[in-house]
Formats: C-alpha cells, structure tokens, sequence
C-alpha cells in the first residue's frame, strides 16, 4: 500500500471526526511515513509497520471516544443511510397527511352538514313565510276554485238559462263587480308580492351558485398553484435544503383549499339533487320553486278561470 | 511482551518522556520505541487522547526539514496525572512482586 491510498483510505475510515482534528491525526501519520522515508525504509515499509488499518482506526476513534463498530457500520451503511432516511422522512409526511386529511376531512364533513342545513333551514323558513304571505290570499282562492269548478259543472247545465238571465241580472252583477275588484287587486298584489319575493329567492339562489362556482374556481386554481410549489419545494428538500417546514406548509394551505373547493363542489351538487328529489313530491299539491314560469300561468289561468266561476256562480245564484 | 501490559504502560511511558523535553510525535515515538516494542501507529492516538484530556499542550515550531513539527509539552495536570500513574504502577509492581516471590518461597 503506497502512502496516498493509505492516507485516503485512514480518512475514510476516521470520516466519522471532524474535518479539522482528522487532518490533523492524518498529518501525523503523514509526517511519520515521511520521516520513516527519510531514514531509509520505503512507503510500504513504514505504512506496514502500522499494522492493520481497521485496528489502527479503531485505535484512534477509541482515543476520540467514538466506538469503531459505529464508524465501520456507518462507513458501510452510508449510501443506504441517506436513503433511508429520506423514506422515513416520506413514511412520516405520509402520515401527518393522512391525520391531517383524516381530521380536515371529518372538519369539512360537519361543516358541509352544517351549511347544508343552514342553507335548508333558511330555505325552509323563506318558503314557509311565503307559503304564509300567500296563504292569506290563496286560502280564498282554494275555496272560489272549489266554488268555480261547482259553478262551471252547474254553469254547463244551465248555459241556456244564463244567456236569457244575462241583461237581467245585470245589477246583481255590478255588486259582485265591485267586491270582485277589491277581491282581485288584493289577490294581484299577493301575487306581486309572491313573484317579488320567488323572484329575490331565485336571485339569491342564483348569486349563491354564482358565488360557490367562483370561489370553487379560486380555490382550485389556489390549490393548483400550491401544489405546483410543493413540487419544486419537495425537489428542493431532496437536495438538502431546510426548506421542511415550508414545504410542509405548502402542503397544508395546499389541502385545505382543494378542501374547501370540494367543500364548494359539494355545496353546488348537493343543492341540486334534493330538489330534483323534491320536485315531484311538492309538484302533487303546489308548483315549487323551479317551476315558476309555468306555475305563474297556471295560476293566472286559474285567476281568470276563477274569477270568471265566480261571477257564473253568481249568476247561477 | 503481553499486549495489553505494553498498552497499560504505554501511557506512563509517553507521559515521562515529554516531561524531560518537549518532543514532535516522530520523536515519541522512537522514544517510546526504545523502551518497549510497540506498534508505532497507536501512540498518535494516545498523544490525541492525552492532549484532547488536557495532559498535553501542543505548539508548532519550524524545523529545517519539512514541515513544521508539533511538539507536546506536558501541563501541570499531565504532572499530577504521570505522578499519580507512577505511583500506581510501583504498587502494583511492589504488590504483584511480592506476591510471586511468596508464592515461590511458599
């Protein structure tokens, strides 16, 4: 073994001191080999008489107080060690993840529920104060409608009569004409204040959509960006840099605005599928929301239908 | 010689020599050489250790050939600490003495 291979491989195997006291253990083995050459033996000469160079190095870390064994299972593990470090590092990032979505997860659940709710809830109350205010009003006209459906079936037998009574019941009617006024500006401005108030909803419905999309959209494109810097910080980490808290960071704001663009997702999806549910249930007794337009004209037709029942009723009376 | 008897003296043997002068490690170890026939390369770590424990101070001095040369000097606690050794040592060589003797004439 010449000198420069016994010197790197001494190091080597004294990698585990500081750099400053392994330079200067090894310059004394240095001098020594050159001082031995200077008094006539060879390089190989001297660097024999030092013996084995594992019992020499364990010589020295045990001068250092460090055991050999872990210099030597260090020096044999090291390629592995860095590895295995960094799987560690992922093992334990995995699961911090995974309690954290687990947690955010269970978080995010209780509060979609607790949106959700509200959001019926506040539905429910407005729905019910309409059906209220329109219940003043549509009360009566409940009942004229079971009065002009009487009136017509009676009104159908009797259309030869009623053409004859015409001109004759002609002041009759002008009473009725004046409480049917009352009756009908009354019945038009519910109905003004139903649309007006159908209308609002439907706004705010429209808004709240408006709303959820938009934010879903942000919080996406948030998360996207987010993860894209988790990326190049994760690459960054794996080269050594103490960026661990960031990246972790980056991940957590990461997760929770994916989270809250799913909290969204789910907001928008989940709004839509209850009253598709809904809509042949409350469509039996009274038109729902969505169907507005129609209902609206089915209402009026009825209005007229009504109002016109009601005078034959009177008539027929 | 026993090993292990050559490394338990090992350190008094070192520790004497630099008390009467200064010495670089070479020096030591042909010093120490003379006395007993030890592996050269395990008196550098001795020197380390006795350094590293405060019984050593070491300096740097020019020489003609080569590199500068770090020389030991032994401190007042490597004094105590040869003293001590020393006088560890005779006992046990006036006890193991007397015990072999005994057991001969016994």
């Amino acid at each position: 073994m010449d000198k420069k291979t016994f010197i790197r491989e001494l190091k080597q195997a004294l990698s585990v001191l500081q750099e400053e006291e392994l330079d200067d253990i090894v310059s004394e083995y240095e001098q020594h080999i050159d001082m031995k050459q200077a008094s006539g033996l060879t390089e190989e000469e001297a660097i024999a008489d030092f013996g084995s160079l594992n019992k020499l190095a364990a010589d020295i870390l045990e001068a250092y107080h460090v055991r050999a064994d872990y210099a030597a299972a260090r020096e044999g593990q090291e390629s592995s060690l860095g590895e295995h470090r960094r799987r560690k590092v992922f093992a334990k990032t995995k699961e911090i993840c995974a309690r954290f979505g687990n947690l955010l997860g269970a978080g995010m659940r209780k509060m979609c529920g607790w949106v959700k709710n509200s959001w019926h809830g506040t539905k429910r109350f407005l729905a019910g104060s309409i059906r209220w205010m329109s219940g003043l009003l549509p009360d009566k006209t409940g009942e004229k409608c079971r009065e002009a459906t009487e009136g017509i079936s009676q009104a159908g037998e009797k259309a030869d009569g009623r053409k004859r009574r015409g001109r004759t019941a002609g002041n009759q009617e002008k009473g009725g004409l004046q409480t049917g006024m009352f009756e009908r500006t009354g019945k038009l401005m519910g109905r003004i204040i139903l649309f007006c108030c159908e209308m609002s909803l439907w706004m705010i419905g429209i808004l709240w959509n408006g709303i959820c999309i938009v934010g879903v959209l942000c919080c996406s494109l948030f998360g996207g960006c987010c993860l894209f810097g988790l990326g190049i910080l994760a690459v960054l980490l794996l080269q050594g840099y103490p960026l661990a808290g960031v990246t972790l960071a980056c991940l957590g704001v990461a997760i929770s605005s994916f989270s809250a663009a799913w909290l969204g997702m789910t907001l928008l999806w989940r709004r839509k599928n209850p009253e598709e549910t809904e809509k042949p249930v409350s469509g039996n007794d009274k038109p729902s929301r969505p169907l507005m337009g129609s209902g609206q004209n089915d209402e009026f037709g009825q209005n007229k239908e009504d109002g016109y029942g009601k005078m034959e009723a009177r008539q027929h009376a | 010689m026993n090993a292990q008897f050559k490394k338990g003296v090992l350190e008094l043997i070192v520790l004497e020599s630099v008390r009467q002068r200064d010495m670089y490690g070479y020096e030591l170890v042909e010093e120490v050489s003379k006395v007993v026939d030890v592996n050269e390369g395990t008196i550098y770590p001795l020197l380390k250790r006795l350094t590293n424990e405060h019984y050593f101070e070491t300096y740097l001095r020019e020489s003609t050939e080569g590199p500068p040369r770090k020389y030991y000097h032994l401190t007042a606690a490597g004094v105590l600490y040869r003293d001590s050794l020393e006088e560890e040592w005779n006992e046990l060589t006036e006890k193991v003495g007397s015990f072999l003797k005994e057991s001969q004439h016994g």
